[in-house]
């Protein structure tokens, strides 16, 4: 049956998404290519997905993320507060900036001083997990979790790898970073969006089926509101694990974040 | 422009390495927070925001309103964004490229202007919340099935609503525009 005008445009917002079924697609096609009016309201229709998804011009975003108000400032607002990618795009610049501020004054060695800073806090937690390996190697019967040289690893060398929680919503796909569990350890930035401070924080890792494979307590939240930890990935097991970050007061714990990982032999 | 700044401009287009490096410092430092967004194409991203910065001081787009390292930050920040946005297309590119094969641009990339948002905004702001939620709902690729059981709602009572919606759409952006051009219209 020939497709009438009323069900053609009715059906353009889901051509334009492309989600009609291939019969309907084919049957609308057909009657588009021979009806003019209909094609109007094609472009109509595209026209107001455009509108519709418009994100604020990364300038524009930038200057509100900076705090400049102008006219404009409520419309961003509401865009930013109904649209994760911006959020996230906003949230990105405002690490910048609080990056910047955490930067000793002067300039000069801005950037390596964040890296300095960051170095310094991971071998920090270096320092507590080789600790606590070596503790559970001595406690665990064989003891083979390392090759025999642990105290003389060089922390320098250690993988590092930044992990975003789920949920933001990555332009560039939302694939976990892959980890190699040939090292003993795997120096891990998590970054957080809870703005909430708790008395305590702490990080679970588990597997696929939810079994906890390691727990550690005390993480510090850094001024830059991530949070660095080690972590032992020999123990790790599984192609893909969980990590939750809870923080804790008054005897209860709340779930914050979960992280992803890949782990490859 | 103050003259520390023009001086470091001067300076940073006549080569010198201090300068280089100082500007080269700012922009890391403003494309740091995107590492983990670009993975092993973070250098590359570094690389361009520092062709846009040294584009931009040597065209004398820096007006010096602000400081300078504030104006490199924001050029940074704003190619970082640029970088990223252009890493996920709109999945109805395609049909748009059928339709106006003389404009390869996407929807997206289309909407450059502020000028052009602001009026996109003015008529999202200017829409019922019930069709801010069906169009959200279009963009982010249900079916009307799928839309009509989320609304607990019949699919050909759906299709009329969203209809409706784009009709008002189109209604809000023509009497923005209109009120627009009356507003610039001399008298």
């Amino acid at each position: 049956m020939k497709m009438d005008c009323t069900s053609a445009i009715e059906r353009l917002p889901w051509m334009v998404n492309g989600t009609l079924a291939d019969e309907e697609r084919s049957e609308l096609e057909a009657h588009l290519a021979g009806c003019p009016i209909c094609r109007s309201e094609l472009a109509e229709t595209i026209e107001v997905f455009r509108l519709a998804s418009a994100h604020p011009p990364t300038a524009v975003l930038v200057e509100w993320a900076q705090g400049r108000e102008d006219a404009g400032a409520e419309l961003i607002e509401r865009h930013v507060a109904g649209c994760p990618a911006c959020a996230e795009e906003v949230d990105l610049v405002r690490e910048a900036f609080r990056l910047e501020a955490f930067a000793p004054r002067g300039g000069a060695p801005a950037l390596r001083a964040v890296v300095a800073w960051r170095r310094a806090a991971l071998a920090a937690a270096a320092v507590a997990v080789v600790g606590l390996l070596a503790l559970v190697t001595l406690w665990m019967p064989g003891g083979s979790l390392g090759s025999g040289a642990r105290g003389t690893a060089p922390l320098a060398n250690l993988p590092v790898v930044e992990l975003l929680p789920d949920g933001f919503a990555l332009r560039g796909g939302d694939e976990p970073p892959v980890i190699e569990t040939g090292s003993d350890a795997v120096a891990l930035i998590l970054a957080t969006r809870a703005e909430a401070v708790w008395d305590h924080y702490r990080l679970r890792v588990l597997d696929a089926d939810g079994r906890e494979l390691w727990w550690t307590a005390d993480l510090i939240r850094q001024p830059t509101d991530d949070f660095t930890v080690l972590l032992p990935v020999k123990m790790m097991t599984g192609a893909e694990i969980r990590l939750v970050l809870d923080g804790g007061g008054d005897g209860t714990w709340t779930e914050l974040e979960t992280y992803r990982l890949r782990t490859l032999p | 422009m103050v003259g520390v700044d023009s001086t470091l401009v001067d300076e940073f287009l006549g080569g010198d390495p201090m300068a280089a490096e100082t500007i080269s410092k700012w922009i890391g430092l403003a494309a740091w927070s995107f590492r983990s967004r670009f993975g092993d194409d973070w250098e590359d991203a570094v690389a361009d925001a520092t062709l846009q910065v040294t584009r931009a001081l040597r065209e004398g787009r820096f007006a010096g309103r602000g400081t300078l390292k504030a104006y490199v930050r924001r050029v940074a920040l704003t190619t970082c964004l640029d970088r990223l946005r252009s890493k996920k297309r709109w999945r109805w590119t395609e049909l748009v490229e059928e339709l106006h094969p003389e404009d390869p641009k996407s929807p997206a990339d289309r909407v450059e202007s502020e000028d052009t948002w602001r009026l996109a905004a003015m008529v999202v702001k200017e829409m019922s919340d019930d069709c801010v939620r069906l169009w959200r709902m279009l963009l982010d690729g249900l079916d009307y099935a799928q839309m009509a059981e989320r609304l607990d709602t019949a699919a050909g009572t759906l299709r009329v609503r969203v209809l409706r919606c784009r009709k008002r759409a189109v209604e809000i952006r023509r009497k923005l525009e209109c009120n627009n051009k009356a507003t610039r219209t001399p008298e």
